[in-house]
């Protein structure tokens, strides 16, 4: 069974589509004349060791036990031979590398994200196994992989959102554990241990964006589980502008619209709402709250109950939340990607940033990613093995199905990694997690 | 005997948790004092409501034999036990307002309600970040008299003794002081104290620039490398400290670690929007004096005679863009 692609990501010109699928990433480049047409022209598989961190830390106890065994040697050759007793040499007793026992969860190795910067000549991909972030030149030109390494630089906790400075000079990477690092995109890589963070939620982060204002100062705006959209002057990020208060549930993602005229910042989660933001604004930045729950209810399903220990008596009680924002500049709308939900929710967004219903497209299956470019929309579904949907943007305002079997085939052959059985399957549902269990 | 499975009746009984006896001393104190905690915290005092006193029926009956007057004891800390840490991290059930606006603070400081808006006519200036069993503030009340003092803890049991401590503090003062235009007593009404995370929540709180002091008194010193994040002075968090802290603004610390000392003096110095305040500004402050004499822990340091470590910074002007 070939493993699901678990993130899709289009470039804005439409002509190269990335797709992650375990630990490896693919990319093709999509040609829409004469005929629509996919070819594979690039792939990289994550190389590294899934025993990283573990051989890591044993290498970090062996170290000290020489060290150790250095300085007593050193102590012992001090005191006076004749009248200590010598003290019998032991070989220091190396620690064994840990292997997981029966019952232990899987272990994967995969990608966990992919990011390209703002000039689209840079991929971004971040990695689990050894916290990392990799970076790809992307050389068009190169027939045989347009994905050029440049360097991979670990982190000291899981990188769970990536983005660029507005100059496309820093890569900007937020963290499981709350922290925002941004490094050069040229230098080489540094020791982890000496990277300082330049801001700090107290909370995991689910999104890192640089914009800047009408004025062109630039800030840093991230986002996390507290509920929290945090605006904070970049470089100088350790003056905060300001919060956006109004979620009361976490933040999963945020987009700022082009047509918007980067005046509009939209952001969903975990609640059961919309909304946009005047974030320029000095107070009242709140645009629109628009209640969602109406259309995604007759979709939310048995895998949607919330754990039994937070369950209601009758133990119907469900939950559902915003996976994804994807915006569709050419009909200035939003699609909204609900966790584990088999459809699509367009919705307009108004120049002045507010929204309204359009329509609700349904999906073979639940949407694991989704992407566009200026005429596309792709959407991954989870199923037995990889498959795409892929939407035309019309000139007359739809999202028109493409039903081009050679294409997904040629797009699916190409996915090489195959994998024995669903349990060998990455994460693809992790949002709803984001959920807080408040138990004391 | 096994305690998990008992055999016998005998065997129940000894099972049965002394944490869960329904009629162990301290569950039933801590009974009485909650429901006089709910009838007093938020709403003015309406003393026909009050149960007489934070003791079990018996014991009062017996202590008050010849007091028929109804009066609220101070809160005994043996009835407030509480492990001294608490993660920072935890998703915990903590209660704090979407936005600062909507944070009634008419419900912590009835005294201070403007009648014509039914809010608060103040915003609070004096920030105690882990607050423990609330001695910093109790001193700070008489000293500044007009301004609105919040503790912050995370420790759901000792919130629970500081709240008790302060209801019983304005009850016995209500008599001794009284404002001759309102006819009211003002004494503790200006401190009070919220369970809360003030590393993650600060900001749905206190506006920008809304502070004027915050003091971080004897902070849980943290002492492994890992769990160094976890201190409440980090270089990401002092800048939301400078965010809600007004320019001119002051952040106390004080410890008896001397690694931690260290270590937040090195943050603070690093810090672009603070900047140190010297030893002689320290002399003459009287927050200091306070800090160094009336907290919990500082009373315990001084009986162990152990060093007290004091660092005082100052909230700088926003830098040019």
């Amino acid at each position: 069974m070939k493993h699901p692609f678990q993130k899709i990501l289009l470039n804005n010109a439409g002509d190269l589509l990335f797709a992650s699928s375990k630990n490896s990433v693919f990319v093709y480049s999509l040609t829409h004349t004469p005929a629509f047409h996919a070819k594979l022209v690039g792939s990289w598989t994550d190389p590294v060791d899934p025993m990283y961190t573990l051989r890591k830390q044993r290498e970090a106890k062996i170290k000290v036990l020489e060290e150790k065994a250095k300085k007593e040697e050193t102590e012992s050759s001090l005191v006076n031979d004749e009248s200590a007793p010598k003290r019998q040499k032991t070989e220091p007793k190396l620690p064994k590398l840990p292997t997981p026992g029966p019952g232990a969860p899987p272990q994967h190795t995969y990608i966990r994200d992919i990011h390209l910067n703002r000039a689209q000549d840079t991929l971004l991909i971040s990695t689990d196994n050894d916290k990392a972030i990799v970076v790809f030149k992307i050389v068009q030109s190169n027939k045989e992989n347009v994905l050029e390494f440049v360097k991979r630089q670990p982190f000291p906790k899981r990188p769970s959102t990536i983005s660029t400075s507005v100059s496309d000079k820093d890569i900007i990477v937020g963290d499981k554990f709350g922290d925002v690092y941004s490094i050069s995109i040229d230098s080489d890589p540094v020791d982890e241990k000496n990277l300082e963070p330049i801001l700090g939620h107290v909370s995991m982060l689910t999104a890192v964006l640089n914009l800047t204002d009408s004025e062109g100062n630039e800030y840093t705006i991230s986002t996390d589980r507290d509920e929290h959209i945090k605006i904070s002057h970049y470089p100088k990020t350790f003056l905060i502008k300001k919060f956006l208060h109004e979620h009361e549930e976490f933040v999963s993602s945020i987009v700022l619209p082009s047509w918007c005229d980067n005046k509009v910042l939209v952001s969903a989660g975990g609640d059961k709402f919309i909304f946009s933001w005047d974030w320029e604004r000095s107070s009242d930045e709140l645009i629109d709250k628009l209640p969602i729950e109406e259309y995604v209810l007759s979709f939310v399903n048995s895998k949607h109950l919330a754990p039994e220990k937070f369950q209601n008596e009758a133990g119907d009680y469900k939950e559902f939340c915003v996976s994804s924002i994807v915006t569709i500049d050419k009909l200035q709308k939003l699609v909204l990607i609900f966790e584990q939900i088999s459809a699509l929710f367009v919705f307009d967004l108004s120049s002045e940033g507010e929204f309204k219903y359009s329509e609700t497209i349904k999906t073979s299956g639940d949407i694991i990613s989704a992407t566009s470019s200026k005429d596309q929309l792709i959407v991954s579904i989870d199923a037995e093995g990889t498959k795409l949907e892929i939407y035309d943007i019309t000139d007359d305002g739809n999202l028109k199905l493409l039903n081009d079997q050679q294409v997904l085939s040629d797009i699916y052959d190409a996915n090489t990694v195959e994998v024995e059985s669903a349990e060998n399957i990455v994460p693809l549902f992790t949002v709803a997690g984001l959920r807080k269990r408040r138990e004391h | 005997m096994s305690q998990t499975e008992p055999t016998s009746d005998y065997g129940v009984l000894a099972s049965l948790n002394k944490k869960n006896d329904p009629n162990s001393r301290r569950r039933q104190y801590r009974e009485v004092q909650e429901t006089n905690r709910k009838v007093l915290k938020h709403v003015r005092i309406d003393e026909s409501t009050v149960i007489p006193a934070a003791l079990p029926e018996s014991e009062y009956k017996k202590k008050n034999r010849n007091t028929p007057e109804p009066q609220i004891e101070l809160p005994k800390k043996r009835f407030y036990r509480q492990r001294a840490h608490s993660n920072p991290f935890s998703d915990h059930r903590l209660e704090y307002p979407k936005k600062p606006s909507m944070m009634d603070w008419g419900r912590l400081y009835p005294a201070y309600i403007d009648e014509s808006t039914g809010r608060v006519d103040r915003n609070v200036e004096i920030a105690d970040i882990g607050c423990g069993y609330g001695g910093l503030m109790i001193d700070l009340a008489p000293a500044f008299p007009d301004t609105l003092i919040l503790g912050m803890e995370i420790r759901v049991q000792v919130t629970q003794y500081v709240e008790d401590r302060i209801i019983a503090l304005r009850k016995h003062n209500a008599d001794a002081e009284s404002d001759s235009q309102t006819n009211k007593s003002m004494a503790y009404q200006n401190i009070n104290v919220i369970r809360g995370n003030a590393m993650k929540f600060l900001p749905n709180f206190f506006e920008k620039s809304q502070l004027k002091k915050i003091f971080f008194c004897f902070p849980d010193p943290h002492f492994k490398q890992r769990k160094h994040k976890a201190r409440i002075v980090t270089n990401t968090l002092l800048s939301e400290y400078a965010f809600v802290l007004a320019e001119g603004g002051i952040i106390y610390t004080i410890t008896d670690v001397l690694d931690l000392h260290e270590w937040m003096v090195k943050h603070l110095d690093e810090h672009p929007l603070f900047e140190r305040l010297s030893t002689e500004w320290e002399e003459q402050d009287k927050c200091v004096a306070i800090m160094r004499e009336s907290t919990e822990e500082g009373k315990k340091v001084a009986r162990n005679k152990g060093s007290k470590y004091v660092a005082c910074y100052k909230r700088l002007p926003n830098p040019e863009l």
